[in-house]
């Protein structure tokens, strides 16, 4: 069923597409013999950023989940077979290059709900390939240590709504570009049956991450259409289509469940703890994660430490424990929590059980100095 | 001297104050500037290697054959700056595991350490405190692999850090005893 894109939407990126004098775009992946010298050294540079990113050790290595996202592309862009790739990174990103490589972050995989809005990134970010846009904006691209750089560590979420950097392969500096894959992308997303009212959903949880970091959106932001108004306009083009669709929550939450821990993990090792409360206080959000990550809201709060977050890591540490007692670091985080409160009984019976049930843990020299020091302090 | 010779004159003198005052020397480490003070600690620098003079008293910064080659940096900062790329200080009470972790989330947020892996971390006895010794590797950003090791603690008057870094072929083993009596030499009490 081929839903009717909205007059309006299309518009706006055909005006997008006559200011920057598109190219036509490609029809299926071409052949690199028929590039042309400019295209060809953008392609070569993508390579080379390519070959770089897995030497990086930059890649998330879940042959489950990378599989699932793989088959998702696929059926998006069929003639393609366009490579994609996720990273490691906890931060809500996704990119493509121009020699077809599409990039999707973990932090963002482990934000969605469902396939339909999986395809609804793949989908946008395939136009950008599709619609040779680094070519339509740079002819001259140079690969910088920059991209990496916003790949990895830059603004909490870059790239699939704007990069803070600006290098022409995220395809971040323009606003009309980023309107063109937003059309374009939905009409795919619609013509390989997936549920398009899914589509705002997707920037939902981008703006709600942009409110969790209080990033300043017109600031960062203020060369890319705003959240609000691309929300709007893929709300606006779902309205005039009929119901329907897969929306695939099932099949998506069993192939994504570790990248979910593995998420949140990138996100405490990089003291965002924002993002996990964010994830893990919402009810129905929190309802995608194992028992364990009642762990892992305990450490943001932790991380916060705001006022009463104390007792907040404590309750969330508790519930770990009792949802999941085999899970060892919930027992280490009780009892540095119970040391700090001079409760050096409970804080070495807590480290006791840590260490037995991971007798071979990294930070057990820790684990066992700070067992010792309670013993001291409750023998004074 | 007329107004704009006077003038040119002044701004003449207040740019060279301002290169005196920033610009940083290497100077040769001798027996007799071996010891320097960081804080209320003292440590002995390793004889026969440079020393980068920049005015700061809590910050030193040495080498042999350039900070390419070996670098070890032994710096105190405010406890409210100690994590100047995560914009967070040393928190209250904060054991030595916690402080790792965010001197790794600090290393991590800064400039061209995002492949930085952690190869151990485990707590440190120094100078009659307890602290943390990371040991981690990382690419610079021309893809040479360096191994840097991080000694970390707090105190009421600072955060305190003694760090080593060289590449990791042939300089980082080189080197790493000189970087331990530099370690042992770490002495409180002043």
């Amino acid at each position: 069923m081929l839903h009717r894109a909205p007059a309006l939407f299309l518009l706006t990126a055909a005006l997008a597409g006559c200011q920057s004098a598109p190219l036509e775009p490609h029809a299926r992946m071409p052949e690199r013999m028929q590039l042309s010298q400019g295209e060809s050294g953008i392609w070569r540079d993508a390579d080379d950023l390519d070959r770089r990113l897995e030497r990086g050790g930059a890649l998330h290595m879940d042959d489950q989940a990378a599989r699932y996202v793989q088959r998702v592309m696929d059926r998006l862009y069929p003639e393609f077979h366009g490579r994609v790739r996720l990273l490691t990174a906890p931060t809500l990103n996704a990119f493509a290059l121009p020699n077809g490589s599409i990039y999707m972050h973990v932090g963002l995989l482990a934000r969605l709900e469902n396939e339909a809005q999986l395809a609804t990134v793949l989908a946008h970010e395939g136009i950008h390939f599709t619609h040779r846009h680094s070519l339509q904006q740079h002819e001259s691209v140079k690969m910088t240590a920059g991209l990496l750089q916003a790949t990895f560590i830059a603004a909490p979420v870059a790239g699939l709504i704007g990069a803070t950097v600006a290098s022409p392969l995220l395809y971040g500096s323009s606003r009309d570009l980023e309107r063109e894959a937003d059309a374009f992308g939905y009409e795919r997303l619609v013509r390989a049956g997936y549920d398009p009212s899914e589509a705002p959903k997707t920037f939902e949880h981008l703006a709600a991450e942009v409110k969790a970091h209080q990033i300043e959106e017109p600031l960062i932001y203020a060369s890319h259409p705003r959240l609000a108004e691309r929300i709007e306009n893929l709300r606006t083009a779902h309205s005039g289509n009929a119901q329907g669709g897969e929306r695939g929550a099932e099949s998506f939450l069993a192939a994504t469940r570790s990248v979910r821990l593995a998420a949140l993990e990138g996100d405490l090792a990089r003291q965002r703890y924002q993002s996990v409360i964010l994830v893990l206080e919402n009810e129905t959000t929190r309802g995608r994660y194992p028992p364990e990550a009642s762990y892992f809201l305990g450490e943001a709060y932790r991380q916060r430490a705001r006022e009463d977050d104390a007792v907040r890591a404590e309750q969330a540490y508790l519930a770990a424990v009792k949802t999941a007692p085999q899970y060892a670091p919930p027992y280490r985080a009780l009892g540095i929590h119970r040391m700090k409160q001079k409760d050096y009984a409970g804080a070495r019976s807590y480290f006791e059980r840590y260490l037995e049930l991971a007798p071979d843990a990294s930070d057990r020299a820790y684990v066992e100095s700070y067992r010792t020091q309670a013993i001291r302090e409750a023998g004074k | 001297m007329n107004k704009g010779l006077q003038l040119l004159s002044c701004i003449a003198i207040v740019a060279l104050a301002g290169c005196a005052t920033q610009s940083a020397t290497w100077s040769s480490i001798e027996e007799s500037t071996r010891t320097v003070q960081v804080g209320r600690y003292s440590v002995e620098l390793p004889g026969g290697w440079m020393q980068l003079k920049s005015g700061q008293n809590d910050s030193h910064v040495v080498s042999r054959d350039g900070t390419n080659l070996q670098l070890i940096e032994i710096v105190r900062t405010k406890p409210e700056e100690a994590f100047p790329n995560l914009k967070r200080g040393v928190p209250s009470s904060a054991l030595p595991s916690e402080l790792a972790e965010l001197q790794i989330a600090n290393m991590r947020a800064g400039q061209g350490l995002a492949d930085l892996s952690v190869v151990k971390n485990e707590p440190i006895a120094i100078a009659g405190t307890t602290g943390y010794s990371l040991l981690t590797r990382f690419k610079n950003s021309r893809g040479l692999r360096y191994e840097r090791i991080v000694v970390g603690f707090a105190e009421a008057d600072g955060y305190y850090t003694l760090s080593y870094q060289a590449p990791t072929l042939y300089y980082f083993g080189r080197d790493r005893a000189t970087y331990d009596a530099l370690l042992r030499s770490l002495r409180a009490g002043i």
